[in-house]
């Protein structure tokens, strides 16, 4: 915890527009040389909080230090905190090699060292040879390089991604992301991205926060949090998740007229509930496993609703005892182990999952 | 079905070419006529035509019409570039700084400058002017034609700052830039050609406006258009027709300059002033 004072520091920030109240007293430290992602539907307040730490929104209250610096009422010229923006912003009028060079002319660097500069950081981003265009003859992948090495080249103490890849197709957004991944593992720079888009949030990030109005609702590392959600906002917005209402009995969880095993992740959250509480069993869809036939004892049973080949995956729909419909996708094989036929009974084995009160 | 029906309503019919070609003709034909007759030896427009300069060599030895028109192109100059920087200014404050409600009421207040008649405004303006003790003068002919063509320069400039993504000034500020920097090197040349519309556009309807010119002029003062009226009234020789065509033909130029620097896409609404 000793680098915690090198990297980024908010403190208790609040901020309303107006009477509403964008951000809660949010508090965060991303410590130096980490790749944190801020993850939130739109309007959770990510992108206010991403633009006070930038210093183009003040905040109404708390703190924000970087390396030990205070920052909070600093003007952005001053922070050396660089930011990639969604929609590019590289200007127009300028050259790739003048837009780069913006902010080393800024800082007043030599002409030869900013070119220097300017071309090894044109190689990171593997866009040699493209310094005299103007950015409206650059695709919208070589922009958002273009726009990385800008504000990469100032050697910021802080990188500052909003929504970088939400501007792309999806085809170049996976290699702009691959690209960006490398490029911060490279460089070793600080980088806090906002976005709503979980799949990039969990590719990307050592540690994601989620966010929803305007508070942190939970953090952790990619994995942690998609396989223990703290709550049923987490468990639903990173990807599909069934939320199974059960009751606790003892060892054994009670579903309508069901008694069924729970998955080994809950039993010490089990252990703790008190008998006949109510609780959401939170289960990603591909820790069910699913065959034809009636279900044995301290299994689960359903009927099949449908069964949708979405390529890669097949998502099964499952009727649980009139309760929520429940959701499973599989390996394609599994439409070999049919036959599936709509109405038919099937048993559910339970392999994983987390207790939400 | 529908497309057909939209080729049709496209295609120009015999009698929208009529139309168009009749309103083209009142347009032009007088300005035709005047470009003839200006190098026509006879002074009061009569056939048979015979070419000659004259009246370009008396335009410009002894007509009494050149210090008007060099009063008009000065004083327009002098207003259209005071518009361009207050016009710029005002439109940064109102895309950057103004609360909404400011906004609003600068924006009524100046498009009330462009609805309200030029006779009233000259009027109204006489008064303030005579009010505040500066009553008839140059430069309350210069105060009146600037608060006339402010609000061209100001929805013009406005409309491409708009449009501006808000974003590339917030990139240069976190590369280093002040506020200043930023606009300078960032904006200003995004909107330069806005900027310089709205100038040109300022000049016109300044060198144009003979209201205000007429209400606010000190008496033995005379810009073009207040010589042109009065000459209209005793009797005029073809050195004025001379003139006229100089006129158009300088204004050709500059509608040209405008289409140049993107006149379209600098937001002017229907190019209404033009």
């Amino acid at each position: 915890m000793s680098n915690m004072d090198d990297g980024l520091n908010i403190t208790a920030v609040g901020k309303g527009f107006g009477p509403v109240q964008v951000l809660r007293d949010v508090s965060l430290s991303v410590p130096r040389g980490a790749f944190h992602t801020l993850l939130g539907p739109s309007g959770s307040g990510k992108t206010t909080l991403l633009k006070i730490v930038a210093g183009f929104t003040p905040a109404d209250s708390g703190a924000v230090t970087l390396a030990g610096r205070a920052i909070t009422d600093m003007p952005p010229e001053h922070r050396n905190i660089g930011v990639v923006f969604q929609h590019y912003a590289l200007f127009p009028h300028m050259s790739v090699t003048e837009n780069i060079g913006f902010g080393l002319k800024m800082r007043g660097v030599a002409k030869a060292e900013r070119a220097a500069r300017v071309e090894e950081v044109l190689r990171l981003v593997r866009m040699t040879g493209f310094g005299h265009r103007k950015p409206a003859a650059l695709s919208g992948g070589q922009q958002q390089r273009v726009a990385l090495a800008r504000a990469l080249v100032i050697k910021p103490q802080l990188l500052l991604l909003d929504e970088p890849l939400s501007a792309l197709d999806r085809k170049v957004r996976q290699e702009v992301r691959e690209e960006l991944k490398r490029i911060q593992a490279e460089t070793g720079v600080t980088t806090v991205m906002v976005t709503h888009d979980q799949e990039e949030a969990l590719f990307l990030a050592d540690r994601v926060l989620v966010l929803e109005g305007g508070a942190l609702r939970q953090q952790g590392a990619p994995a942690d949090i998609y396989g223990n959600p703290a709550d049923e906002f987490v468990a639903g917005f990173l990807g599909a998740i069934n939320l199974l209402k059960v009751k606790a009995e003892g060892q054994m969880l009670r579903l309508g007229s069901q008694s069924f095993a729970p998955p080994a992740d809950v039993i010490g959250a089990l252990a703790c509930a008190s008998k006949g509480a109510v609780l959401h069993l939170a289960v990603r869809p591909e820790q069910l496993l699913v065959e034809p036939g009636e279900a044995g004892t301290g299994q689960l049973g359903g009927r099949l609703i449908a069964t949708e080949f979405g390529g890669p995956v097949v998502t099964l729909r499952i009727d649980v005892e009139g309760q929520a419909v429940s959701v499973l996708s599989l390996s394609p094989d599994v439409l070999a182990a049919g036959p599936w036929e709509v109405g038919m009974p099937v048993r559910l084995m339970v392999r994983g999952g987390s207790l939400l009160a | 079905m529908r497309k057909s029906r939209l080729r049709d309503a496209e295609a120009l019919s015999p009698f929208m070419i009529g139309m168009l070609a009749l309103s083209l003709a009142i347009l032009f034909v007088p300005l035709v006529i005047i470009i003839l007759l200006s190098f026509n030896t006879s002074p009061y427009g009569t056939f048979p035509f015979q070419g000659t300069l004259k009246w370009y060599a008396a335009l410009f030895t002894d007509s009494g019409l050149l210090g008007p028109t060099w009063l008009s192109v000065e004083l327009s100059f002098l207003v259209a570039v005071s518009a361009a920087v207050f016009g710029t200014m005002a439109a940064v404050w109102l895309d950057r700084r103004a609360s909404k409600i400011a906004g609003t009421m600068f924006r009524a207040a100046l498009l009330s400058a462009i609805t309200v008649p030029w006779l009233i405004l000259g009027l109204a303006m006489l008064l303030v002017m005579n009010a505040i003790g500066l009553g008839r003068s140059l430069f309350a002919i210069y105060l009146g034609l600037l608060a006339t063509v402010l609000p061209y320069v100001v929805f013009i400039v406005s409309a491409r700052l708009n449009a501006l993504d808000r974003d590339l000034d917030f990139a240069a500020r976190s590369l280093g830039a002040s506020p200043i920097v930023s606009f300078l090197r960032v904006s200003a040349p995004l909107i330069l050609p806005s900027i310089l519309s709205g100038t040109l556009i300022a000049f016109m309807v300044s060198f144009n406006n003979f209201l205000i010119q007429y209400f606010l002029a000190p008496f033995g003062v005379q810009t073009l258009p207040l010589k042109i009226y009065t000459l209209i009234r005793v009797g005029y020789l073809p050195d004025l027709n001379a003139l006229a065509t100089l006129i158009v033909g300088i204004t050709c130029l500059l509608i040209a300059i405008l289409h140049r620097l993107g006149l379209r896409n600098a937001g002017l609404p229907g190019g209404a002033a033009l």
